[in-house]
């Protein structure tokens, strides 16, 4: 009877300090202090009215989603990717934005020739393996393929201002070009509002 | 010139019949995934369609309040074998005004989706999963 008794006081004094140190419930495989913490990328981002990952995420997905539903999408022809102009007072990325579409568009089918961010650094390996006689195997000159479209587009702010509210009007133009006919076969905008109060 | 014009506008009637046969209504209940049970945001109708050779929905919704409501949604998009396709989508917010009726329209990312789950989450819920119908 005495044994049990010890052993049940030192069960509760070991459960005590377990709960005291909190070392088995706290356990979790980060490192760090815990002030910084992972959110979900995914989620509707309302810090400010200024461009932000929602409003990237939702033109790319509804550009790249309405351009596929084009009759001109069906034989996935060779697209090139131009510059998308920023014509916003605020700094955007607008290759974080084409970035976002390219991906979209060749998930679902769409095919893409090397463009000016990019054809610098592909003409000089082409040039390397051609020239410089060090390769066994090499990619052959005047293969590349042309594109059929060209895609390009432009992003405008409207800001308006007074003492309670201040309201910004997004609007982004995509438009596909045909290159040889110079003709454009499709164009599509996506508006987005955000207002704040002040 | 008038049977050109009698052919032309047969030729319409039926591609105007065919792209809408193509469209058909389907069941929300399995596909919507509230998260908490909407109070006024409901659930009208929903279509899909093929449009080349990618899945189409449209999902309309209603406004029962008098009063603005904020609706957050997104889609995952399924393969014949029901696993998840295309990446995760971002949430996306849509504003209804008083009593509004609004038609979501989104389209698969991948053309191997042939059905999808929609997400949706208004703040004015219930807390509570919906009651099963």
């Amino acid at each position: 009877m005495k044994t049990m008794k010890r052993a049940l006081k030192l069960s509760a004094v070991l459960a005590a300090v377990l709960l005291a140190t909190g070392c088995a419930s706290s356990s979790s495989p980060t490192v760090g202090g815990g002030d910084v913490v992972y959110g979900d990328s995914k989620a509707v981002e309302t810090v400010t009215n200024e461009f932000g990952s929602t409003d990237l995420q939702m033109i790319s997905e509804a550009m790249a989603r309405s351009l596929m539903q084009h009759p001109s999408m069906a034989s996935r022809p060779l697209i090139v990717v131009a510059e998308v102009k920023n014509k916003t007072a605020e700094y955007i990325d607008t290759r974080n934005i084409t970035n976002s579409m390219k991906t979209q568009l060749m998930k679902s089918g769409a095919k893409f020739v090397t463009d000016s961010s990019t054809m610098d650094a592909q003409v000089e390996e082409l040039k390397k393996q051609n020239e410089t006689g060090l390769y066994k195997n090499k990619a052959k000159l005047g293969q590349m393929k042309g594109a059929k479209y060209l895609l390009t587009g432009e992003i405008t702010s409207i800001v308006k201002k007074n003492d309670s509210t201040k309201d910004v009007f997004y609007k982004f133009t995509l438009i596909l070009k045909n290159i040889e006919e110079g003709v454009d076969e499709w164009q599509d905008e996506k508006e987005i509002r955000k207002t704040s109060k002040r | 010139m008038k049977k050109y014009l009698a052919r032309g506008v047969l030729l319409a009637a039926v591609l105007g019949f065919s792209a809408m046969a193509q469209a058909a209504s389907i069941s929300l209940t399995d596909r919507v995934e509230q998260l908490g049970e909407m109070k006024y945001l409901k659930l009208v109708a929903g279509r899909t369609a093929q449009r080349n050779g990618l899945l189409v929905v449209q999902v309309e919704m209603k406004n029962q309040d008098k009063g603005n409501q904020q609706l957050y949604y997104r889609f995952r998009w399924l393969d014949e074998a029901g696993l998840e396709v295309g990446g995760e989508e971002a949430w996306k917010p849509l504003k209804f005004i008083g009593l509004q009726k609004r038609t979501i329209e989104s389209i698969a990312p991948v053309p191997n989706a042939v059905d999808f789950k929609m997400e949706v989450n208004s703040p004015d819920n219930t807390g509570a999963e919906p009651a099963a119908k």
